[in-house]
């Protein structure tokens, strides 16, 4: 016997979404009702159905769509792009070691890599190129022999890193969002910053700089903004940072004595926060379904209707 | 119920806030133990954005071994640190205050403008500095930074779910709290912290 724990609608931001469970789920569905009523080329995702079972690991889904420009429906299993269910915090995990960063635009890392495309990793230990020790980085290009960190930008760095150690950690903070690195900052009229990680803020969203006087962009540190544009690792902002100082990071000898790191923080309430286009959500409530992004992906693309619910198996 | 709202605050400070790492310190590690330098650092930053201290100093007396507080931000550090804390330049201990009525058991110590307390529920990211230490996050703030919001008309609940409505066969029954915690940054300008490793 199946029981209906909860369901309720929203709609897509185009970003990620995470679903609080109000007990453990053993079926949960989405539907994508503005597609369902469309039709594209390619043929876009409009049911996506989750069971709780060793054939559903994580990132995995029943996917219904549609065949390209009509409404004849096509069903497939993916094993990324789909739910992850969450049912106890996740830990950090042990320690692999590399051998290598790159020194290049975008900076690759070479290890034995198990680690999955979107991943979020913890690199320390980075030998050569100690001024990014302790950041987190989203991956990409993943391979056996490594992956590639689009957010960094590490061409203007002395040296590559001979050493590194890494460590793949929870994609959510216990808040989202959260607090992001800073990998860069251009000198523009409109402010491009680049962070390493993907983010979840939003156009309208108000966050606050802190960038150490080691980083050079002194006239950015502890300035409000509004963010006007975002892309997957970048967000651009109305400050006119053209007449400010360079952003570098520091040397790799400055450390540990220099100060890191270069951060941007949500805001507040303050500047016309605005709760209800991006409240904070607690990370750490437990069990919860996190639904990803893209048109063959639960949580649809920006503007589409989702209706979801989560059942529980009765024994 | 109560040390899971004091999580939920405390998850609030972990992911929002932007922190600095220490590095006064002589352990080597990027962030390094806490000193006596980036306690005033942040306290630049504080007074930097015009944020008001929280508590009020407590005078001097004439006691022996104690000395005055300034008027203080708050720090909310890991027990982990704390005897890193007693060895910051110019630690003065709670039991060096000159009076002790209503200071709160998990208070610590006063450095520079902050007064520190201490929880073993404090934030800390496994093997997060450049020597793959753990990093132990330290929330410093003045008044009003940040907001726990009380629902209208709504309180804690603690409840029962007998066998029979949980499950079919009735096996189990469950015990549970329900509470609202909303939470909020109210100024970043006025949250700050450091980010530090122990002294080995």
């Amino acid at each position: 016997m199946f029981t209906l724990l909860m369901q309720d609608s929203f709609t897509s931001e185009g970003i990620d979404k995470q679903i609080d469970l109000p007990g453990s789920a053993d079926y949960f569905t989405a539907r994508n009702l503005t597609q369902e009523a469309t039709t594209h080329t390619p043929g876009r995702g409009i049911k996506f159905e989750w069971f709780n079972s060793s054939s559903f690991p994580p990132a995995s889904q029943l996917r219904t769509f549609k065949t390209d420009a009509t409404d004849v429906l096509n069903a497939t299993q993916d094993t990324s792009g789909g739910f992850t269910y969450y049912a106890s915090a996740p830990a950090v995990e042990a320690e692999v070691v590399g051998t290598a960063i790159t020194n290049a635009s975008p900076a690759v890392v070479a290890m034995v890599n198990t680690y999955s495309e979107g991943d979020v990793v913890r690199l320390y230990g980075t030998t050569g190129m100690h001024q990014i020790a302790g950041m987190e980085f989203t991956i990409s290009s993943v391979s056996g022999t490594g992956f590639t960190l689009l957010g960094l930008d590490a061409s203007g760095f002395a040296a590559a890193a001979t050493a590194v150690k890494a460590r793949r950690v929870p994609k959510l903070k216990p808040v989202e969002p959260s607090a992001l690195f800073v990998t860069a900052i251009s000198q523009a009229s409109e402010a491009v910053i680049t962070l390493s990680k993907a983010h979840s803020f939003v156009v309208g969203q108000t966050i606050h700089f802190s960038i150490p006087s080691s980083f050079g962009m002194a006239e950015m540190d502890q300035k409000s903004a509004t963010v006007t544009a975002v892309t997957a690792y970048s967000i651009t902002v109305d400050v006119d940072s053209s007449a400010f100082s360079a952003f570098a990071f520091p040397l790799s000898t400055g450390v540990p004595v220099v100060r890191l790191f270069a951060t941007v923080a949500p805001e507040g309430q303050r500047n016309s926060y605005n709760i209800n286009e991006v409240p904070y959500r607690s990370g750490s409530f437990l069990p919860y379904m996190h639904l990803p992004a893209g048109q063959q992906s639960p949580a649809g693309s920006a503007g589409d209707i989702i209706f979801w619910q989560a059942w529980k198996k009765e024994n | 119920m109560r040390e899971k709202e004091d999580l939920l605050m405390r998850d609030l400070f972990a992911s929002s806030p932007s922190y600095l790492n220490a590095t006064g310190g002589t352990n080597g590690d990027s962030p390094s133990e806490i000193s006596r330098a980036d306690v005033n650092n942040i306290e630049r930053i504080l007074l930097g954005n015009d944020a008001r201290t929280m508590l009020s100093s407590i005078d001097a007396e004439d006691k022996f071994a104690t000395a005055p507080t300034r008027d203080s931000f708050i720090a909310l550090a890991s027990t982990d640190i704390s005897s890193d804390l007693q060895g910051v330049q110019g630690v003065l201990l709670k039991n060096a205050y000159p009076r002790q009525e209503g200071l709160r058991p998990e208070e610590y110590c006063s450095i520079s403008r902050f007064r520190f307390f201490v929880t073993s529920q404090g934030i800390k990211s496994t093997s997060a500095s450049l020597l793959g230490n753990d990093v132990f996050t330290i929330p410093m703030y003045g008044l009003e930074s940040f907001a726990k919001i009380e629902q209208n008309s709504y309180s804690a609940t603690l409840g029962y779910r007998p066998p029979h409505v949980v499950s079919s066969v009735a096996q189990n029954s469950q015990l549970y709290a329900k509470f609202a915690c909303a939470r909020a940054i109210t100024n970043q300008n006025w949250l700050s912290g450091l980010k530090v490793t122990q002294r080995l």
